[in-house]
Formats: C-alpha cells, structure tokens, sequence
C-alpha cells in the first residue's frame, strides 16, 4: 500500500463519493424494489457481518493483530440486549448504549494481557477470554438461559423498512468512520506498528496505548453488530460468543482481502449466500463452512477478491488492447 | 479428600502430558500451532471405537486404531504442508481442518455420545479412595510411551534430528537434514502420542465430536505454562490437571467453569510475564514497550 | 558569568549494571555525557556497548544503578517515554517500517510534533538532511542498508532530540557511505550531542571527542582519541596482543 498522505479532505471526499455513490445510491432504493421480508432479514444480517469483519479488520489487517475471540465483544453486546429486553422488557433504544458500553468494558479488560503480548501467546489469549465468559453463563444457567440462550427478544422498531435503514446507516457510519481512521495518521501508525513495533516507538509513540484504543474501538463497533444480530435473529444463544462466530470475521476478511476494507462487503456478500443456500442441506453447512476457509487458506492466499479483481482487470486491459501493470 | 484430588491429578496429569508433548514437539519444530491436535485424540476415540464394534476384540481394535490414527496424523501433515510456513495461515488451516473432521464426524456418527467399553473392568481401593483400573493403567501406560519417546528423542538419530531443527533450524540444514522430512515425523508423532492417550483413555471419558478443541485448548495451555519439551513442561500437566480437578471437587458448577478456570490462570500469568512462564529473557525488541 | 564555560551534564549513569541470569553484561558503569559533545564508545564484541545503550534508553531494566537525563532520573521509564523526553536512537539493524514509503517512516517521526500543515514540509527537510531525498516514495523494504540508516537517522532527527544514540552506524555500509554518513553526523552536532559506538575506528576517530572503552562490561578506559589510539592495553583487549 503506497501513502495516501497529503491529499486534503475535499480531494478525498470527491473520490470516495464517485466510486461508492453509486453503490450507495443502490442499496439506498432497495426498499422501494421488494417487500419480502425474508430478503429483509438476509440483507440487515449481511449488513451486520460487514460491520461485524469491518471491526475485525481493523486490529486484524491493520495493526495485525489476529484476534480469534472476536465474538466475544460481538454475544456480550447481544446477551446485554437480550437480558434487558426479555426479563426487564426495556426497548431496543435504551438497550443500545448499555450493550455497546458492555462490549467496550469486555474490550479493555482483554486488550490489556493482549496488547502486551506477541504472536501465538496473543491469539491464545483471545481464544481464552470467550470460553471463560462462556464458562460463566454456564455457571448461572437460569440467568443466562445455559444451551437454550434467551429468546423471544423484540424487533428493532416496528416496521421492516425502518430496521433496514438502521442497518443500512450503521453500516456506511461504520465504514466512514474506519476509513477516517485509516487515512488519517492514526491510521499510519497502526500500519507501521504492523510492519516494525519497535521503530514506532523509536519516534516515540505509545504503541500500548494505541493497540488499547483501537481494540476497544473495534469491540466497540463488534458490539453494534451483535445487538443488531440480536434484534433481527430474537434469539441469542451461547454459540454468538464460540469459536464458530468468531471465524465469521475472519473469514469474510480473508475472502475479500485483510486489510482492505471494502473487501469486507464482497467477503460477507459470499459468506451470507453461502450460509442462507446451505439451508437446504443445514446438516452440511458448517462442513462446507470450513472446507470453504481450507481452500481459501491453501490456495487463494490473496483473498478471493483479490483473483476476482485479477479477472476484470485482466479483461479489462485486454479490452483496451494494452497491458496495465497489477498493484 | 485431599488424597483423592491428588490421585485423580495424577491419573489426568499423565495423560495431559502425552498429549501436550506431542503439542509442544510440533510447535517446536515445526513452529506452528497445530490447532487441529485435539483431532488425534478424539479419532483414536472413534477408530477404537468402530474396530471393537466390527472385530470385537480389544487386542485388534487397540493397534489398529492407534496405526490408524498415525496414517490420520500424516494426512493431516500432507493438508497443512502448504502453508506450513506462515503461522497466521497455519492458525486457520488447522482449525479448519480441524473443524471439517469434526463435522464429518458429526454427520458419521450423529450427535450422540459413545462409550467404548473399558480394557479392564473394576476398579482398587487405594487407601479408601475407589480408583478405576482403566484409568490407572492409561496413566501408567503414558508415562512408559512417554519415557520411550524421550528415549527415541536423545538417542535414535531421527529424534536427534528433531532436537536440531526445534532449535535452529539454519544449522540443522546445513548439516544436512531434512527439513521437510523431519515436520513430518514430527506431526506423526503428535498423532501417534494423542493416540496412546486416546485409545487407553477415552473409554472413560465421553466420545463425542467436539472434544477436539477442549483438547487443543489443554494442550496449548500447557504448552504456553510449561515451556517446551522440559520437565517444568510436565509439571505443568499436572498443575492444569489439579485446577480441573479441584474446580470439578469443590463447586456445584464446577464442571461447567473448570476451563474457564485454567484459562484464567494462564491468562493472569501471561500479564506478570508476557514471554510465559519459561520463554526467553526479553531482548530488546522484545517488549518493554 | 561566562556562561558558555560551563559545561552542562546531560547523560549520566551512575553504578549502572545489567545481569542476564547469571552473566552480567554491563557492571558498575559510571559514565557522564556532556552537552554539546561528540562521544565515542569502542569496544570489543560482547563487551556490553550495545546493551548500555539498551539500559539508557529504557529497553532493558537496569538491574542496578541509575540514568539520568538533564538531572532527571529515567532509568525505569518505558522507550516510548524516554524518546519524547529528548533520548533518541538507532539500531544495529535499522528499525525501519519496510512495508512504508521511506517518506511515511519520517512522517511518523513527525507525528504529534509538528502542526498538521507543516509536517510534509519537515519530512522533506529531515530527508534533505540525511541525503535521502530522492527515494522518498520508495517502500523501505527495496531500499539498500546505507540509505536504511540514513532514514533511520532522519526518523531520530525528527523526534526533535537533544541526544542521540547511534549503535554502529557505520556497520555494512561502503567505504564512500561512511564518510558519507560521517559528514551527516558532523552536521547534526551543532544542536544536538551525540554517543557514537562503531567498530570502524578509521571513520569514528575523526568525529568525537571523547572515547569510553568498554571491556567485559565494564568501562575500561576513557580519554581522548589519540590518547585511545596510543594505548597499548586497548590494542590488546581487541585482538589479544600489541601492533608493534
């Protein structure tokens, strides 16, 4: 990645409006396209995944920390809403900042062993803290609802067009946020901290207290997406806090690129078709699940979107009769 | 009741042990975190258990299942070789693959839990405390295959050749080693230790798919308290086998929390020493940051 | 008052010792580094030089004994801290970020201490300085060893320091690039003191002042470069005898 530095905001602001406007424009009028709302809830979930990988990327591909319990921030922030929804029958609106406070604090209390440790000692550490709150919920089974969860949680408002727009803000606020972030030197400094830690502190840097900020900034952004998932799905179960959800991530990031992230719409637009076709053969759909990260992993280290890109950029310069140089 | 946690600790420590070494030789010497370890284990469970049920005999199923186990062990190596050498591939890659056994298992032999009748029926008073004879003879059995395997370590020349790539790799290839080679004895050996454990244990414990990550959980915590292959590595099996067992003896819940337990442990130990309990002194770069 | 006279202690250690287990790399180090001056350390290998430079500026804990800075005691402040306070450093091996532009290696530096609209600017003159202005778009990790220590120095420069402690600057770089880099350093001094450790006695000499000698980590002798080049001891202690 070559610096993105020095180009004012205004500058930036024109390109980002001309390649996403028009996608923005899209999504903007599906609503005025169908009414189904099985098409609905695909879409908000799709939403809340992109949301849900986007938080992962940016301490995963950014500062390159590749955190396995990332679905941690993800069920406690949905367990909140659940508890207080269901037992206390508070509304959504008034559940939110108490559910997004939850994954912040649940995100401090794990960045502090993490940001200090390096390489397979961290990603034990984030595979850790899941399996221990899990522990917990076990310990109180009435509280927590043990294998069942809780369900019978309420919609996130009452009309299907609205949840979608929630979804649909929260999402492109998210993502602008992110990208404010990355383009910004914050943003430099979490590359370079992924590149060489130690020359980064070399200019002198608080690297601990950056990798803090931005890991509870990510819980932070994985809570929305769990309280999300909460409202849509009305259930929570202890399986949202598992390894299983906390590969989601991972992997709608290593289909679109790590690091990248618009590749998070591509990597959760497959990762969802993939999850609602499977449907029909439900007893098989984590096999493929895993098989489809097998693959991945061992013959498409670029990320799937990366090949595809290859694919049109090929075509493309094939089209204009030259041949371009690939990035 | 003192005395019968120590028994128990003693008969699972053991187990843990051969379990975690074969952990700890593969991150050694291959440098990677087999996340797909606690696989070896649980298939050993599942071969032992479809060899009895087709031969009936333990004397056949028993070898079988653990040959077959180490065949697994080396179609696992020729899986993962690929990106062998990049760690954060290799995390994903053995979960996965780890994760695709697992459900393969799942749609085999359903969600159900399987016994597999013990080798040895009834169990001995020692000094009041009812000790099962199986389990016994699983802990006294790991410690003798562990023992061998030291013994294979220092003085066999593969296992020499082991020794030499788990810590510097640059020199073993100069003198000629192969490096590819000997990745691959090593990860067959991992599956060929969880095999013993396995095939002598399991019969106690419930079968069932998921207890491969559990496993993996264990071992790699073991492994992050006990350093590599050393004798505080073994007393760290025992530790981690005592926390289980007095969480289990002494709270209502405390099967449910036993592993949140250990994991906390480790976790509060990884904050006074970031380089675990028997990593290197920090250079430099190493974090003082 | 003439008080350009007085000569104002900037670094000091004091009783300064690091043991790694049972082998004690550094001992009983006193040492004092006067502002304005070119300081040179010299050594055998293993003699404990860069491991000092480890202590002083916060990456190893001391395991006794004390750093201070302007007066003030640092020994026991993290690295982050002790650079912002006005210590920088390079490496044996150039702490670059080789998946950044060299340009972005130096705009980090610049980061926090300079005014937004200004840093482009800075990192443009910090790259002036250390010569490597025309590879500012390169990506450090297509960059030879030479313009990585030069990047490495332009990062120290921005940090703004009032010392800096270069660890074998001149180590893998050409005979032209050492002179090259020498010139640099000889720039830089007007405002800033440095300690120098190197092995190229030929390029360091010319440069300092004064010369600490180091020897099994201790401090063996300290005197001026010639009277360093005169001593028959020192020639022993490298290679084991005299040059007659």
């Amino acid at each position: 990645m070559s610096g993105k530095l020095g180009i004012p905001l205004s500058q930036k602001m024109k390109k980002i409006s001309k390649r996403w406007g028009v996608l923005l424009f899209l999504q903007l009028g599906i609503p005025f396209v169908t009414d189904n709302p099985y098409y609905y809830k695909v879409l908000i979930i799709f939403y809340l995944y992109v949301i849900f990988a986007m938080s992962w990327d940016l301490i995963g591909g950014y500062l390159g920390i590749g955190s396995f319990g990332h679905a941690l921030f993800f069920g406690l922030s949905a367990y909140t809403t659940a508890i207080l929804n269901v037992k206390l029958h508070w509304p959504p609106l008034v559940n939110f900042p108490l559910s997004i406070l939850c994954s912040v604090i649940i995100a401090f209390i794990v960045a502090k062993p993490t940001v200090r440790l390096k390489g397979h000692y961290l990603t034990l550490v984030t595979f850790a803290f899941p399996v221990i709150v899990t522990n917990i919920f076990f310990a109180f089974p009435d509280f927590f609802g043990a294998d069942i969860g809780i369900s019978g949680l309420s919609r996130l408002s009452r009309s299907r067009v609205v949840d979608f727009y929630i979804a649909f803000c929260a999402t492109w606020g998210i993502y602008f946020i992110l990208r404010g972030v990355i383009h910004s030197d914050t943003g430099l400094i979490l590359r370079a901290i992924q590149s060489n830690e130690a020359a980064v502190i070399s200019c002198g840097i608080d690297t601990s207290r950056i990798k803090l900020k931005m890991f509870i900034l990510s819980g932070m952004f994985a809570g929305v997406a769990g309280f999300l998932y909460a409202h849509v799905i009305k259930i929570v179960e202890p399986s949202n806090l598992e390894v299983h959800m906390s590969m989601q991530p991972v992997v709608i990031c290593i289909l679109g690129g790590i690091g990248t992230l618009t590749g998070t719409f591509f990597g959760a637009m497959i990762v969802t078709i993939v999850n609602e076709s499977l449907r029909v053969v439900e007893q098989y759909r984590n096999l493929i699940f895993y098989l489809l990260i097998l693959v991945i992993v061992l013959f498409l280290p670029k990320g799937l979107k990366w090949y595809i890109d290859g694919v049109f950029h090929f075509l493309g310069s094939k089209l204009r009769g030259v041949t371009l140089a690939r990035k | 009741m003192l005395f019968k946690l120590l028994i128990y600790t003693f008969i699972s420590g053991s187990i843990y042990c051969v379990i975690a070494s074969g952990f700890s030789l593969v991150f050694g010497v291959a440098n990677i975190l087999n996340l797909a370890h606690g696989v070896y284990y649980m298939m050993a469970g599942y071969f032992l258990y479809t060899f009895f049920v087709t031969t009936q005999s333990m004397a056949v199923a028993i070898p079988l299942a653990i040959l077959c186990t180490i065949l697994f062990g080396l179609f696992s190596y020729f899986v993962i070789c690929r990106v062998i050498d990049s760690p954060f591939k290799t995390l994903l890659a053995t979960f996965a693959f780890g994760g695709a056994i697992s459900e393969i298992i799942f749609i085999i032999y359903g969600v159900s839990t399987y016994g597999i009748p013990n080798i040895i029926e009834g169990s001995f008073l020692l000094s009041d405390v009812p000790v099962v004879k199986q389990a016994f003879v699983a802990a006294l059995v790991a410690l003798l295959v562990l023992a061998a395997f030291v013994f294979f370590l220092n003085k066999t020349d593969t296992g020499r050749a082991m020794k030499s790539v788990a810590q510097n790799v640059e020199v073993a290839k100069l003198t000629g080693i192969n490096i590819n080679q000997v990745k691959l004895v090593t990860v067959t050996s991992a599956a060929f230790l969880a095999s013993i454990a396995g095939v002598f244990y399991l019969p106690l414990q419930s079968l069932h798919p998921s207890i491969w990550m559990n496993i993996t959980i264990l071992s790699f915590v073991i492994v992050v308290l006990g350093g590599m292959g050393s004798l505080k590595g073994i007393a760290a099996s025992y530790i981690i086998a005592f926390c289980e067992h007095a969480t289990t003896l002494s709270f209502a819940e405390g099967s449910y929390i036993k592993n949140g337990v250990y994991l906390l442990l480790m976790i509060i130990i990884l904050m006074m020493r970031p380089q675990g309990l028997f990593g290197k002194d920090l250079g430099p770069f190493e974090v003082r940051t | 008052m003439r008080e350009n006279n007085i000569k104002k202690t900037l670094l000091a250690a004091r009783g300064l010792a690091k043991h790694f287990g049972g082998l004690a790399a550094i001992e009983d180090i006193h040492m004092e580094v006067e502002k304005g001056s070119m300081i040179g350390i010299i050594g055998p290998n293993g003699s404990g030089k860069t491991t000092l430079f480890n202590v002083m500026t916060g990456y190893l804990k001391a395991t006794r004994g004390e750093v201070f800075y302007e007066g003030e005691k640092i020994s026991g402040m993290r690295p982050f801290a002790i650079v912002n306070k006005g210590i920088a450093r390079t490496f044996q091996v150039p702490q670059c970020c080789k998946q950044l532009t060299i340009r972005e290696n130096i705009h980090l530096a610049c980061i926090h201490r300079c005014p937004k609209n200004i840093i482009e600017e800075k990192t443009r003159e910090f790259a002036r300085i250390a010569k490597i202005e025309s590879s500012l778009d390169t990506l450090a990790t297509n960059v030879p060893i030479g313009y990585l220590r030069k990047t490495e120095l332009a990062m120290a420069l921005a940090t703004n320091p009032q010392l800096i402690l270069l660890d074998e600057p001149f180590s893998g770089l050409t005979d032209l690039e050492c002179y090259e880099l020498a010139a640099i350093i000889k720039g830089v001094r007007e405002k800033i003191t440095l300690v120098v450790i190197d092995h190229k006695l030929k390029h360091l000499m010319p440069i300092v002042e004064k010369v600490f000698v180091l020897n099994e980590g201790r401090l063996f002798f300290e005197g001026s470069p010639e009277e360093v080049a005169r001593n028959p001891e020192i020639q022993r202690i490298y290679i084991g005898g005299e040059i007659k």
